[in-house]
């Protein structure tokens, strides 16, 4: 492993680790950020992801349908108090395009409610294609794929 | 698919009825294509659900999305069908409205506050048709004990409600197309079902409301409740009458 692809993986750490950090601090924000213009992010579970069904719990299909999410979020819905702990690892690199990585990572997350309860909400991969932007890398497409088909509650911060 | 062990059941056309089997007819008109599927385990009794889907009154109270970015107001004509039997319902909306923004606004700031030039920035996902021609633009239908089929716009989806126990019920989501749906009308369909399921901009705070009754009524087992649909101050009017005492507690009623 040369150095520029030590460093590649370096950026890839950082990239999710920036994430993650910016879904569990609340700071949703800033999550659209980490989009292209024209991505595509999408919610969905392996069942659905490995039969070649296109549905999406969420689906967006630009910044801008992210950034409404996070508006409607704040202002429009109501859902209990909670916060997630992200624990994301195993960062491949699956094919490399000019300019373009797919890149797959697993996830955990632990949902705690107000009350303390604390449940472990989701497990999955990310999978998901990323582009060189200025400061680093942002995500072009990705695909949130849960290895169970059961939401408990609801699904109100994105993952 | 539905089923039944009893022999002395009646044909299933008869037991849905005439009016819900047409608004059924109306949503299901070709052959359907599945585009997904999703659970979501609510922590409340089965009968909090299905309670939730046929009261008309909570949706304008909760699920405030399309009021705070003024897509839907509370002007807007409808109506609830409910079967000779009783066991059945269909709410329904029309896309036209009666009466002004001006009004719907004024109605709505009582409830709930009202962001001025409040809007979404990519409001695409709401480009809908009114692909059977009636003017319906949602319509929440159940069939008991336990099917739900709901056209919101141009998403289509059943849900199934699954008891799990006294205190657990899986609700299970099967969201369709049709096999002659054109490549635009599948991307509609997907980017409206943003609306419902677990993480629905309409929907998601079913899957929480349901949970603070069960946890609420735990703890007032001996107490009761009137409730009187149309609001309180409105009966009292009408009947010159104070209201009602809760006859086990002699709490005043109404909360």
């Amino acid at each position: 492993m040369d150095l520029a692809e030590i460093a590649r993986r370096l950026e890839l750490e950082t990239l999710y680790t920036d994430y993650a950090a910016c879904l569990d601090t609340d700071a949703l924000e800033r999550w659209p950020e980490f989009f292209t213009e024209d991505c595509h992010y999408r919610v969905t579970s392996a069942e659905n992801y490995e039969a070649g069904l296109p549905l999406g719990l969420i689906y967006a299909t630009s910044q801008n349908m992210l950034r409404d999410r996070v508006s409607a979020l704040r202002d429009a819905n109501i859902y209990e108090p909670q916060r997630y702990r992200h624990l994301i690892s195993g960062i491949r690199i699956e094919r490399e395009a000019v300019g373009m990585l797919n890149v797959t990572a697993n996830f955990l997350v632990v949902r705690t409610m107000q009350d303390g309860g604390m449940i472990l909400f989701a497990a999955g991969r990310y999978v998901d294609r990323v582009g060189r932007a200025e400061g680093g890398w942002k995500f072009a497409r990705k695909d949130v794929v849960l290895d169970s088909r059961q939401i408990d509650t609801l699904l109100a911060i994105p993952l | 698919m539905f089923g039944t062990l009893s022999a002395d059941a009646p044909p299933l056309s008869d037991y849905i009825g005439n009016d819900i089997g047409g608004r059924i007819g109306r949503v299901m008109r070709g052959k359907p294509k599945i585009l997904g599927t999703t659970s979501q385990i609510l922590h409340n009794n089965w009968k909090l659900y299905i309670e939730n889907v046929k009261d008309t009154y909570h949706a304008s109270l909760l699920h405030t999305f399309f009021t705070t970015f003024r897509i839907s107001r509370l002007t807007t004509a409808g109506g609830v069908a409910i079967a000779e039997s009783g066991a059945h319902h269909a709410s329904y909306t029309y896309g036209e409205q009666r009466g002004d923004n001006a009004t719907s606004d004024q109605l709505y700031s009582e409830i709930h506050s009202l962001h001025e030039d409040y809007g979404l920035k990519d409001p695409r996902f709401l480009d809908s048709v009114d692909e059977i021609g009636d003017g319906i633009t949602l319509q929440i239908l159940s069939v008991f004990p336990n099917f739900v089929l709901q056209q919101i716009h141009n998403s289509i989806a059943v849900r199934l409600v699954l008891p799990k126990g006294p205190d657990e019920t899986e609700l299970q989501w099967t969201y369709i197309g049709f096999e002659d749906d054109d490549a635009v009308m599948t991307e509609r369909r997907l980017q409206q079902a943003n609306l419902v399921g677990p993480a629905g901009y309409v929907s998601m705070e079913d899957g929480a409301v349901g949970g603070f009754v069960q946890r609420a009524i735990k703890g007032g087992e001996d107490e009761c409740s009137v409730i009187e649909m149309g609001g309180r101050e409105h009966a009292r009017k009408r009947r010159g009458r104070p209201r009602p005492q809760c006859a086990a507690s002699g709490t005043p009623g109404g909360h």
